[in-house]
C-alpha cells in the first residue's frame, strides 16, 4: 500500500461499519418484535455486542490515526502469494462441489464379516488429496499414489464404517 | 474414601479401560468431540448396569478430555474448545521439533489435574455445590465476560484486536434461534443458518483449514520438513511446576463446577494466571512455553470433577458431556440432587473409582502413544497439509452430517487465515462463540429479575461474588487498555514514592 | 522413504487404536445412524442398511410380548425429547422409550433437542419422514406455538398416540424465605404487586401460564423467563428468586432433603404421594376453574401423516407400557396425575385436546403473552 493510510484504519472502519449494521439490526428488529420488553427481548444482547464492537472500531481506528504519524503501515498481504491461496481454495471449492453434485453408487465390498462401503466421498477425497499434494509439489509417484488411497481408507474405516456417519 | 474401591473388579477396571481407549481415538480426531462419543455411549450403554455404563463413560471422558490436547499439539486444531489454550503454546513447540516435549508434558498435567478434580468430587462435593448455588444469574454473565476480557489479553499484543475477535465470536453466537423466546437471529433466512452455528466447523475451520491456508501462502518461504528435538524429557524437569499446577487445578475444578463456562473459561483463566505468576519462562509465552500447557491441561481436566459436582448435587449438567452423563443416571433411575451422594452411594463410588482408574489409563496411555505419535510433525508439510484439509472436511461434516458445515468451515478457515495475517488472534473468538449463548440468556434473565426489585442496581450487583467478580472483571480491562494502563502505573509510582 | 515409513506408522497406529474400539462401536455405529440429526440424500443405502441389522435384531428378542407387525418397525428408532436432559419431559420421554422398546422389539434412541420452548426438536420431527420412526414426546407448548408466534406447529400436525401424564405443580419457596405458607406469600404479593418474582421455565410453557392465572386472579407476580424448570428452582433454592412452581419429579429430592419449602400444589386436589401440602384452590376457591385441567401434559405424538397401520402399532404398544408394573409404579413414584387412564379413545382424547388449547391460549392472549388471536387458529373460547 503506496498511500499512507495504516491498515488499523481501514480495518476499524469495516467493523465500525458491522458494528453499526448490527446495532440498526436489533433496533429494527426490535421495532418490529411483539415483545415490548428490553429486558427479556432477544434484541437486547445484540444491541450491547454492536455498541461494543463500534466502540473497540472507533478505537482501533483512532490507534492507527496515533501510529499514522510514526510508522509506515504495517501488515499487508504479497499478492505473488495470495495466488497460491486461491488457487488451493478453488481446488477445495472443487471438492466440495463433487461432495455435493456428484453421486457415484454405493459399492460394498465384504472381506469375511466386514463390510467395507466407498461411495463419492472417496473417489473425491482420493482425486484431492493427489491433487492438492501435487499442486504442493510433490513429485514422488508413489507418494502421489498411496498416501491418498491410504488416508482415504482410514478415514472412510474410521467415519463410514464404524461410526456410521453418512458421508456422501 | 476407601470404600471407594468396593465397587472394584477386574470386569469393572477393563470397562474403564475399553472407553479410555475409545476415548483417546475420539478425542485426537479434529472434529470428532468427547461429548459425541459419550452421546453414542450411552445409546449402547442403555440397557446395562449402571457400575458397567459409568465406567466406560468416565473412561471416555476422562482420556478424551485430554487427548484434544494431541491434535491441538500436533497440527493446531484443537480436539474441543477447552484444549484451544493449548495450541497457544502447544503447537509453536512442535513447531520447533518439541513435540514430544509438549505431549509429554500435556500427559503428565492432564493426568494430575483429573486426579485433583476428582480428589476434589470425593472429599468437597457439598461445600462445592454450595458455592455454586450462591452465583447469580449476573455472576455467570460476569464469570464468562471476565474469561473474556482476559482471552483478549491472553493472545495478542494488541487489545483492541483481541476484543473485537471477541466480538465476531459473540456475533456467531447470536446466529439462529435465541436461548430463552426462540425467536430467529441473524439468520437472513437461510433455513440452515436457524439451528445456530455449531462449535466444531468453526473450531476445525478457524484453527485448522487456516492453518493449511496460512502454510499454502508461505509455501515458497518456510522449510518443508521440520526437525525433531531429541526425544528425552526429565520427569524432573517437567515436574518442577508442580506448585503452580495445583494452583491452575483449583482454577479449573471451581470453574468446571460452575454449569456453563467449564474448560474453555477455565484453560483460559489458568493460562492467564500462569502468565502472570511466571515472570521469566523459559521461552515467551505463546511461542512454546512448558507452562503454558501445564496450565492449559491441567485445568481443563480439573474440570471434569469439577462439573460433576453440580450435576450430582443439583442435577444441573456442568458441560455437555455431563449432560449426557446425567441422562444415563435417569434411564438407570437414578434421580441426582441435593441427596443423591447419601441415598446412592454405590452409584457415587462407581464415578469416582472409574474416574481415578481412568486418570491411570490415561497415564499409561499418554505415555505410551506420545512417543510415537509426536513422529506426525516429521512429515514433509506438502504432504501433512493435504491430509489435514482432508481431516478438515469429515470432521466439520461428521458433527451434523451436512454439507452446509464443511461450506462453513471453508468460509471460516479463509476469515481464520485473514485474520491471522493481520494479527487477530482467532482463540478468542472461540471462546466468546462457545459462551456467547449463556451470556446472553444470563444476562436477559439478570436484567428482568433486577428490574423487579426496588433497587435494580442494588440487586443486580450487591452480591459477594458479583463485586468480586466486576472487580476482577474490570481490573482485567483496565489493565490493558494502553490509555488507563499508563495512568495506573503512574498512579502506583506515585504512591510508591509518597 | 523414512518421512514415509513415519506417516504409515502412525497411520497404522491410528488404525489399531481404531481396531480397539470395534468391539465397542459395533453396536453403537448402529445407533450412531438413526442419531444423525440432518439426514443426507444418500440416506436410503443407510437406511436400507440399518433395516438390516433391525431385523436380526428383531428375530433375535421375539418373544410373546411383541406387538409389532412385518412391516411396523423393522428398525431402531429415535424418540426426540424437545427439551433439555433431566427435566420432566426427559424423564418421562425415556421411562417410555425404555418400555416401548420391550414391546416394539427395536431399539429406541433418545435424542435431547432443547430449546425455544421445545419447538426446535418438534420442528425437527415434523421434517422428519412420517414412518413412524421418529418418535416425540412433548409437553403442553405444543398447542400454544401458533399463538405465541413460536413456531407455525399445533397439536393438528401430529397425530397423537397417547396423552401421558399430568406432572402436578407445587408452588415452592427457598427454606430461609419468609413465607411459611401460601396464605403469607399471596398477602405479600397483594400489598407489593410486581415486586415479587417469580421463575418459570419458558415462556407460554406451564409454569408461565400458572403466573398468568395468578394474574387473572389479582395477584400480580414479576415473571423471569429462565433455561429450564431446573434452573428456575435452582434460583430459589440459591435464594435469587422469591418462588417457583416446579413439576413434582423435578422438585423430590429437594422437599426431603428441606432445601425448599412447599406452600401448595397448583391443583383442586392434593397429591396422593404428598397429603401434607395444601391444594391451592384450598385457599383460593375462585381458582376452581382454572384449575381442573393439568397444566403439565406431556404427549407422545408422531407426525399427523403417518400410516394408521403405524399408529394402531405404537397406540397397542403404549396400551401395553401403560399395562406394565414398572410403569404404574414409576407413576405412582413420581406422583404423576395418570392422564393417559382419562383418554383412552380417539373422540375423548380430541375433546380434551380442543378443551386444553381453549382455556390456556385464550389465557395467554387475554394477558398480553400471546400474540396471535387463537381465533385465526380456529381456537374457540369456552362458553361462547
Amino acid at each position: 500500500m503506496k498511500n499512507k493510510i495504516h491498515s488499523f484504519i481501514i480495518e476499524g472502519a469495516l467493523f465500525c461499519g458491522g458494528g453499526l449494521g448490527l446495532l440498526s439490526y436489533s433496533l429494527i428488529s426490535y421495532g418490529k418484535s411483539f415483545n415490548k420488553d428490553w429486558a427479556q427481548s432477544p434484541y437486547l444482547f445484540p444491541l450491547i455486542v454492536g455498541f461494543a464492537l463500534t466502540g473497540l472500531s472507533i478505537w482501533l481506528m483512532w490507534e492507527g490515526i496515533m501510529a499514522g504519524k510514526k510508522s509506515a503501515p504495517a501488515k499487508s498481504i504479497a499478492g505473488s502469494q495470495i495466488r497460491w491461496v486461491v488457487a488451493a481454495l478453488v481446488l477445495c471449492g472443487i471438492y466440495y462441489l463433487a461432495l455435493a453434485k456428484l453421486k457415484i453408487p454405493y459399492v460394498t465390498i465384504g472381506i469375511f464379516s466386514f463390510m467395507y462401503t466407498f461411495s463419492t466421498y472417496e473417489v473425491a477425497t482420493v482425486v484431492f488429496l493427489a491433487a492438492m499434494m501435487a499442486f504442493m509439489s510433490v513429485r514422488k509417484l508413489p507418494i502421489l499414489i498411496f498416501v491418498p488411497l491410504g488416508t482415504t481408507l482410514f478415514l472412510s474405516i474410521a467415519f463410514r464404517t464404524l461410526l456410521h456417519v453418512l458421508l456422501p | 474414601m476407601l470404600d471407594v474401591l468396593s465397587v472394584v473388579d477386574i470386569r469393572f477396571i477393563l470397562m474403564v479401560l475399553a472407553g479410555s481407549v475409545a476415548g483417546l481415538f475420539v478425542g485426537a480426531i479434529p472434529g470428532l468431540s468427547v461429548s459425541m462419543a459419550t452421546a453414542l455411549l450411552v445409546s449402547i450403554t442403555y440397557t446395562w448396569d449402571h457400575s458397567d455404563a459409568l465406567a466406560m463413560i468416565m473412561g471416555v471422558y476422562v482420556v478424551g478430555v485430554f487427548s484434544g490436547a494431541v491434535s491441538a499439539i500436533l497440527i493446531n486444531i484443537p480436539g474441543a474448545p477447552s484444549s484451544v489454550v493449548t495450541t497457544l503454546d502447544g503447537y509453536p513447540m512442535s513447531r520447533k521439533g518439541q513435540a514430544y516435549k509438549a505431549l509429554y508434558t500435556a500427559t503428565i498435567y492432564s493426568f494430575t489435574g483429573s486426579l485433583f478434580g476428582l480428589l476434589a468430587l470425593g472429599l468437597l462435593a457439598t461445600p462445592v455445590s454450595k458455592v455454586a448455588l450462591k452465583f447469580t444469574k449476573m455472576d455467570y454473565f460476569l464469570l464468562a465476560l471476565f474469561g473474556l476480557a482476559t482471552v483478549g489479553s491472553v493472545s495478542t499484543k494488541n487489545y483492541a484486536k483481541g476484543l473485537i475477535s471477541v466480538m465476531m465470536g459473540l456475533v456467531i453466537s447470536m446466529i439462529g434461534l435465541d436461548p430463552l423466546m426462540g425467536t430467529k437471529r441473524l439468520t437472513f433466512g437461510v433455513q440452515n443458518l436457524t439451528g445456530g452455528i455449531n462449535t466444531v466447523p468453526a473450531l476445525v475451520g478457524f484453527f485448522g483449514f487456516a492453518e493449511v491456508l496460512s502454510v499454502i501462502y508461505n509455501m515458497k518461504q518456510e522449510q518443508n520438513v521440520l526437525a525433531m528435538e531429541r526425544m528425552k524429557v526429565s520427569l524432573k524437569e517437567v515436574l518442577k511446576h508442580w506448585k503452580l499446577s495445583l494452583y491452575t487445578s483449583t482454577i479449573g475444578m471451581l470453574v468446571g463446577a460452575l454449569p456453563g463456562a467449564g474448560g474453555p473459561v477455565a484453560s483460559f483463566i489458568a493460562y492467564n494466571e500462569t502468565k502472570r505468576l511466571v515472570k521469566e519462562p523459559g521461552v515467551p509465552f505463546g511461542e512454546g512455553a512448558v507452562e503454558g500447557i501445564m496450565a492449559s491441561e491441567s485445568s481443563n481436566n480439573a474440570c471434569i470433577g469439577g462439573a460433576l459436582i453440580p450435576m450430582l448435587t443439583l442435577a444441573v449438567p456442568g458441560d455437555a458431556v455431563t449432560a449426557i452423563i446425567l441422562s444415563v443416571f435417569y434411564v438407570h433411575g437414578l434421580q441426582p440432587g441435593p441427596m443423591f451422594i447419601r441415598q446412592n452411594p454405590e452409584a457415587f463410588h462407581s464415578i469416582l473409582a472409574a474416574g481415578f482408574i481412568a486418570c491411570f489409563a490415561l497415564l499409561a496411555l499418554g505415555l505410551l502413544v506420545a512417543p510415537r505419535i509426536c513422529k506426525v510433525i516429521t512429515i514433509p508439510k506438502n504432504i501433512m497439509i493435504p491430509v489435514v484439509a482432508s481431516l478438515c472436511v469429515i470432521g466439520a461434516f461428521a458433527c451434523n452430517n451436512r454439507l452446509f458445515d464443511v461450506a462453513l468451515m471453508f468460509l471460516f478457515g479463509l476469515i481464520g487465515f485473514l485474520m491471522r495475517r493481520f494479527d487477530y488472534p482467532v482463540a478468542p473468538l472461540i471462546l466468546a462463540m462457545v459462551l456467547g449463548k449463556m451470556m446472553d440468556s444470563n444476562f436477559r434473565q439478570a436484567v428482568s429479575l433486577a428490574s423487579a426489585a426496588e433497587n435494580p442496581l442494588k440487586s443486580m450487583f450487591w452480591h459477594p461474588f458479583t463485586i468480586i467478580l466486576s472487580i476482577c472483571t474490570a481490573a482485567v480491562l483496565l489493565n490493558n487498555i494502553p490509555w488507563t494502563k499508563r495512568r495506573i502505573d503512574w498512579l502506583l509510582k506515585k504512591g510508591k514514592k509518597v | 522413504m523414512k518421512k514415509f515409513i513415519a506417516l504409515t506408522t502412525a497411520a497404522a497406529m491410528c488404525l489399531s487404536l481404531a481396531g480397539c474400539t470395534v468391539s465397542t462401536s459395533s453396536k453403537e455405529a448402529e445407533v450412531a445412524a438413526t442419531e444423525a440429526e440432518t439426514k443426507a440424500e444418500t440416506e436410503a443405502e443407510t437406511e436400507a442398511e440399518a433395516a438390516e441389522e433391525g431385523s436380526q435384531a428383531a428375530g433375535a428378542e421375539a418373544d410373546g410380548d411383541l406387538v409389532a407387525t412385518a412391516d411396523y418397525p423393522t428398525k431402531p428408532l429415535t424418540m426426540i425429547i424437545p427439551y433439555g436432559v433431566g427435566g420432566t419431559t426427559d424423564t418421562w420421554g425415556r421411562k417410555l422409550a425404555v418400555l416401548l422398546e420391550k414391546y416394539l422389539g427395536q431399539s429406541i434412541t433418545v435424542t435431547n433437542q432443547g430449546g425455544a420452548s421445545g419447538s426446535i426438536g418438534s420442528q425437527f420431527v415434523k421434517e422428519q419422514p412420517s414412518d413412524g420412526y421418529t418418535l416425540l414426546v412433548c409437553a403442553e407448548t405444543m398447542g400454544t406455538y401458533r399463538t405465541m408466534n413460536i413456531c407455525d406447529l399445533g397439536y393438528d400436525d401430529f397425530t397423537v398416540i397417547s396423552p401421558l401424564v399430568g406432572d402436578p405443580k407445587v408452588l415452592v419457596v427457598g427454606k430461609d424465605s419468609k413465607y411459611n405458607t401460601l396464605e403469607e406469600l399471596l398477602e405479600d404479593i397483594k400489598a407489593n404487586p410486581g415486586k415479587i418474582t417469580m421463575s418459570h421455565s419458558g415462556p407460554g410453557g406451564s409454569g408461565h401460564n400458572q403466573g398468568l392465572v395468578l394474574g387473572e386472579l389479582g395477584y400480580d407476580v414479576a415473571m423471569t423467563s429462565f433455561d429450564s424448570g431446573n434452573d428456575a428452582l435452582i434460583g430459589v433454592i440459591g435464594g435469587q428468586v422469591d418462588f417457583t412452581n416446579p413439576n413434582i419429579s423435578t422438585l423430590g429430592g429437594y422437599i426431603e432433603s428441606g432445601d425448599v419449602k412447599p406452600l401448595a400444589v397448583f391443583s383442586s386436589e392434593r397429591m396422593e404421594a404428598y397429603p401434607d401440602i395444601p391444594a391451592f384452590t384450598e385457599t383460593v376457591p375462585e381458582s376452581e376453574k382454572y384449575l381442573n385441567i393439568p397444566y403439565t401434559l406431556l404427549s407422545f405424538v408422531v407426525n399427523n401423516d403417518t400410516p394408521q397401520e403405524v399408529v394402531d402399532v405404537l397406540k397397542a404398544a403404549s396400551e401395553k407400557v401403560f399395562a406394565d408394573p414398572e410403569w404404574t409404579e414409576f407413576v405412582k413414584a413420581n406422583a404423576a396425575d395418570p392422564v393417559f387412564e382419562k383418554y383412552t379413545d380417539d373422540t375423548s382424547i380430541q375433546e380434551f385436546y380442543d378443551n386444553w388449547k381453549s382455556v390456556i391460549c385464550w389465557l395467554q392472549y387475554e394477558n398480553g403473552v400471546a400474540e396471535k388471536n387463537p381465533e385465526e387458529f380456529g381456537i374457540k373460547k369456552i362458553g361462547e
